[in-house]
């Protein structure tokens, strides 16, 4: 049993008088998460994350498909005791404290008073908020409002955490300090599902991704199938290679593209790497580095999403 | 636990707020006014003369109780006072409460929604119980110690008081779901506060032709039944203090609260289900 089980999840939202106006938010998705994992749901703006999210949480109902939570329909709002949320842009009440959100939260979750202190203590610390507890959160710039969500959304040591924009408007620091938290929550066997649009984050700390688009999910896998190594190298050199140099070292079938003074050449073969390397000295190029080229999972984002809008 | 936890919460939320601050401020300074101006001459032991602010009004009935008049006259305008700033103060718990980020935190809480809709509503009516609380106890104590004439009514209106309040935001607590407006809320209140409700009881005497056939008759009397029995309600409350205690003996009259409290519970109903198969 999955912690996190969707099957042919669909969401559609009708508006207007008779409800004749419909859009599709979510299209037969089907997202399984294991026990443990750090899973990250990429898209673009209004490709359904949120929804998806909400859905799970029970916030949002689905049109049809079955939405689990531990084996169980999310209808099952006690199973909500092992889950924390970060929703986006998260309101608290004004007048209250961090550590009074804490509190409030914390009890709201169903959280014994006894146990409760230690634990706002503990999650305080955790997030570097101690210093800050008593201040009233109007106060407070958005990296600490963000640092307070998280230690809400931990305050009942939920075993599933659903982040909306975890780091957003967090500085980078707190970024490095936020994703430590969230590895080290992996290792404690916690599950994590992580929506974002902070690609780069997202390949830091997820073991596996989905990308979805308009609701339907393009491509899902482990962050190493996103981001595979491919036949491309990265030479940087000192020397001029004109356009009798580029020809020269395309007939050694490489392909061959010159951006920004750096030479990027692909091929299938070592042997074909090593003639091209040997051609640029063999005409006084001086080789400073090389280096095989790696995509980001942005690049593959930006490459499914851009192969989607082509079809 | 969690019911409290939220209730306190809202409590706490709305006295903050500056509507419900004024009409406190408002309280008090009625309350110091009555304190200062109040005063019974006694001769013997004997209730002869009574000032109210300067003015002399002889006591001739050994048995005259002036407290019945003056809660009359200031409880009465509290209640006018309470419906205006007390229903300005919480008119926005709901809609506040179901706002992007705040009720995303709420609804993956493990907490129904019933309860969770029930319990910002028990926190708006509470905090409005204990505003008046404090007015109407206050205004018992002093009256009591100035006059010596202890009128337990003042507690009894209190206690309907509170009962007419929440009625009136079960109403708003459904409008404020289907709208998350606070301005809706307050505009449908209000009109139904101050005009509508004088409308379905007074609609006879309006010289229009179209209020005088069968179905105007029809349609009303089913509003009348359906919408709290705003009208009815009050005349009884400041007939308490008319009567005096125990109320139902002297001829106080139940039903418009019965009436009224099922139609709250309708709206709270209507609300709940709204809330309860709404997307947020």
């Amino acid at each position: 049993m999955n912690p996190i089980e969707t099957q042919g999840l669909t969401k559609i939202f009708t508006s207007g008088l008779m409800k004749r106006f419909e859009v599709r938010a979510l299209d037969d998705v089907s997202i399984n998460v294991s026990k443990g994992e750090i899973f990250g749901l990429l898209g673009p703006n209004g490709a359904g994350k949120t929804t998806f999210v909400r859905i799970l949480l029970g916030i949002t109902y689905p049109t049809s498909g079955n939405a689990l939570l531990f084996g169980e329909p999310v209808s099952r709002h006690y199973n909500k005791k092992k889950v924390g949320f970060l929703p986006e842009n998260h309101r608290y009440p004004m007048h209250f404290s961090g550590e009074g959100v804490l509190r409030y939260f914390g009890t709201l979750s169903g959280i014994d008073r006894s146990l409760l202190s230690k634990r706002v203590d503990n999650l305080l610390h955790l997030v570097n908020m101690t210093q800050w507890r008593k201040m009233k959160i109007k106060k407070y710039s958005k990296g600490m409002l963000q640092r307070i969500g998280l230690a809400q959304a931990l305050i009942n040591d939920p075993e599933i955490l659903f982040l909306d924009e975890p780091t957003d408007g967090v500085d980078p620091v707190g970024r490095k300090e936020i994703r430590d938290i969230l590895k080290r929550l992996r290792n404690e066997g916690k599950t994590i599902f992580l929506n974002s649009h902070l690609l780069s984050e997202v390949e830091l700390i997820s073991d596996r991704v989905a990308i979805l688009k308009k609701g339907q999910v393009l491509k899902s896998g482990a962050v190493d199938e996103f981001t595979t190594t491919g036949d491309e190298y990265e030479i940087k050199y000192d020397g001029n290679i004109d356009d009798t140099l580029l020809n020269k070292i395309k007939s050694i079938d490489a392909s061959v593209r010159l951006e920004n003074g750096t030479l990027y050449i692909a091929a299938e073969s070592k042997e074909t790497v090593n003639s091209v390397l040997d051609t640029l000295r063999s005409n006084g190029i001086f080789v400073k580095s090389m280096s095989q080229r790696k995509s980001t999972l942005e690049d593959s984002f930006i490459n499914l999403i851009n192969e989607e809008q082509k079809i | 636990m969690k019911l409290l936890a939220i209730i306190w919460n809202t409590v706490y939320d709305s006295i903050k707020r500056i509507t419900l601050l004024i009409y406190l401020a408002i309280g008090t300074i009625i309350m110091l006014t009555v304190l200062l101006g109040l005063r019974v001459e006694y001769t013997d032991g004997v209730p002869v003369m009574l000032y109210i602010f300067g003015n002399e009004i002889p006591i001739e009935n050994s048995m005259f109780d002036p407290s019945p008049m003056i809660f009359i006259v200031t409880i009465g305008g509290s209640l006018v006072g309470m419906m205006l700033f007390g229903m300005f103060a919480t008119a926005g718990i709901i809609p506040s409460f179901l706002k992007r980020g705040t009720i995303d935190i709420y609804l993956s809480k493990p907490i129904s929604r019933f309860y969770l809709l029930f319990a910002k509503y028990l926190g708006g009516v509470s905090a409005i119980g204990a505003a008046m609380f404090y007015f109407f106890a206050g205004m018992f104590l002093i009256v009591g110690f100035k006059t010596g004439f202890w009128n337990p009514s003042v507690l009894y209106v209190w206690l309907l008081s509170v009962l007419f309040f929440a009625i009136i935001y079960a109403m708003a607590s459904f409008f404020a779901v289907i709208s998350r407006n606070i301005g809706v809320v307050l505009i449908v209140v209000y009109l139904h506060l101050f005009i509508f409700s004088d409308v379905i009881v007074s609609y006879q005497n309006i010289p229009l032709g179209f209020l005088q056939t069968k179905t105007a008759e029809i349609s009303f009397t089913i509003l009348h039944y359906l919408l709290p029995q705003v009208q009815p309600m009050i005349q009884q409350l400041i007939g308490i203090f008319e009567r005096q205690m125990p109320p139902v003996e002297n001829g106080f009259d139940i039903m418009p609260f019965v009436y009224s409290f099922l139609s709250g519970m309708f709206f709270f109903l209507l609300g709940y289900l709204k809330f309860r198969n709404t997307d947020y």
